[in-house]
């Protein structure tokens, strides 16, 4: 009986810690250090020309830098002015986790309403990071 | 047609929706994902750039906007054989590397 007892609490040990570390690493260690916005990108991922505004007929590129522990899911929400969705895309940051560099897109055809815009970034469902931009006609 | 019937159709173009709403359309927007990569702790070699590709663009548009030369298609062409078969025939959302 003591010896049944004695596996009954190492069991009940090691569940409730590896609950409370999964909890830590979820809440505290995934960030979003860096959002870059700009007109084309390198191959590495990191935007070739930094800016805050851009041209109706631009395509707008995003470089977002994680930093997580393992898999994230980082979701981008594109809106306009009052909050009008523009367009939304998520990318898998794989288990191995570490500094991520993610990059997204965006473009209209016909082009840019001249106005302010925001970008929100997600990380597992939890905002994380927010940039703002503006398009305006040169 | 009377001065008001004339401009609302001014007004309404070809989107019967933008005066009742007053909100623009992003029905066409375009976006995407373009992959992640590990952030690298030194500083990256001169690379190539990535363009991604949109509706309209041709191989010598896009020369033409990034070198200011359209006959340097065949740079971007060259660069890019493992995935352009045919260079009369790029799509949208198509990752080019620029040399």
């Amino acid at each position: 009986m003591p010896v049944y007892r004695l596996l009954l609490g190492c069991v009940l040990l090691t569940s409730l810690g590896c609950g409370s570390k999964t909890r830590v690493t979820g809440t505290a260690t995934n960030k979003v250090n860096l959002i870059d916005l700009g007109r084309s990108i390198n191959a590495d991922h990191s935007i070739k020309d930094k800016t805050d505004t851009f041209q109706p007929g631009d395509t707008v590129f995003a470089a977002v830098e994680t930093e997580t522990l393992g898999s994230a899911a980082v979701k981008i929400r594109w809106s306009f002015e009052d909050g009008q969705l523009v367009g939304e895309a998520t990318q898998q940051i794989p288990s191995s986790g570490g500094q991520i560099r993610s990059a997204f897109h965006l473009y209209k055809p016909d082009g840019w309403p001249e106005g302010k815009y925001r970008l929100e970034v997600t990380l597992d469902s939890t905002v994380a990071g927010i940039k703002e931009f503006t398009v305006k006609k040169s | 047609m009377g001065f008001l019937d004339r401009l609302f159709d001014r007004k309404r173009g070809n989107n019967p929706n933008a005066v009742q709403t007053g909100k623009p359309d992003f029905s066409n927007v375009v976006a995407g994902s373009l992959g992640a990569s590990e952030t690298p702790t030194t500083p990256a070699a001169p690379a190539g750039r990535i363009y991604v590709v949109v509706k309209g663009d041709t191989l010598s548009q896009i020369a033409e906007r990034e070198y200011g030369d359209a006959s340097r298609w065949r740079e971007i062409y060259q660069a890019n054989r493992a995935t352009i078969k045919n260079p009369n025939l790029i799509y949208p959302g198509q990752k080019l590397r620029l040399p």
